[in-house]
């Protein structure tokens, strides 16, 4: 093996080993919008299944607040977009292709048209918007017009 | 030369399409990219005339790439700038990791127009 492809071999582990590392501390230390510690919302101190509360996450020129959210199945959560803030569409999964809770991506669930379940997917620019949490898990959302600006919502 | 060499063509043609694709699909969905870029971009210019801008950008090179001729600055630029993208968005590395490829593509191709012109 000459010295070249052992140098080339070296870089890409070099390179790998980075990039490893950064996705490593990237999930430890978000960019731009670190998300809060899991908080519930102030009108309830412990999520109860089924009672349909709702929930507000505003939108600013800092990003979501909160941004990380524990609610319990059947709840609903209120985008907001403030004042001074960024245009604002809302939309789960990872951008650009949305890919919901039903597995559906944005051009089938914001197709005209469409007929499937609600996708946490706004599909168009906008003000507010809401959304209920019908599955348990960790839905990761983000504003598709501006995809530093991201979240967590906790399903319980 | 180097740089006409038929693998070499198809590299530059596939880098070029890399760069022509993004500035032609915002015409038509301009908020998915407008999207990516990074946040304390937002606010410096209009985001349609930010993002159009851009487009241009990545048209000329793309077009310069094609072009063949003294490719060492357009291809160093491609890999700047899609490096660039990766670092801001690497949140979306899922999606994103394949343009470390790309970029891979456009720093060997600026290492072999380098080198053709150093051969003259």
């Amino acid at each position: 093996m000459n010295k070249t492809t052992l140098l080339a071999i070296l870089g890409v582990v070099i390179f790998a080993g980075g990039l490893y590392v950064l996705s490593s501390g990237s999930k430890a230390a978000p960019t731009q919008n670190p998300p809060s510690p899991i908080v519930t919302d102030s009108t309830s101190s412990t999520p109860v299944p089924g009672t349909g509360k709702t929930h507000t996450i505003n939108y600013t020129g800092s990003g979501f607040s909160p941004a990380s959210l524990a609610i319990a199945m059947g709840d609903t959560v209120l985008f907001v977009k403030g004042a001074g803030s960024r245009d604002m569409w809302i939309a789960g999964g990872h951008h650009p292709t949305h890919e919901s809770l039903d597995g559906t991506t944005r051009s089938e669930h914001c197709a005209a048209g469409y007929s499937g379940p609600k996708p946490f997917d706004e599909c168009a620019l906008g003000t507010q918007y809401s959304y209920t949490f019908e599955k348990s898990g960790a839905w990761t959302f983000h504003n598709h017009y501006s995809d530093d600006d991201r979240g967590i919502i906790n399903v319980q | 030369m180097l740089t006409s060499s038929l693998p070499t063509v198809v590299l530059r043609s596939g880098l070029a399409l890399a760069f022509l694709f993004p500035p032609i699909n915002a015409l038509y969905d301009p908020i998915s990219w407008i999207g990516y870029f990074p946040g304390f971009m937002h606010g410096l210019l209009p985001d349609m005339i930010l993002l159009h801008t851009f487009g241009i950008i990545e048209v000329a090179i793309a077009l310069w790439i094609l072009s063949g001729k003294h490719i060492f600055i357009p291809c160093t630029l491609a890999a700047v700038m899609l490096l660039a993208i990766v670092a801001f968005n690497f949140q979306d590395f899922q999606v994103l990791f394949r343009d470390v490829s790309i970029a891979s593509i456009a720093i060997s191709l600026a290492l072999s127009a380098r080198k053709a012109e150093q051969l003259g």
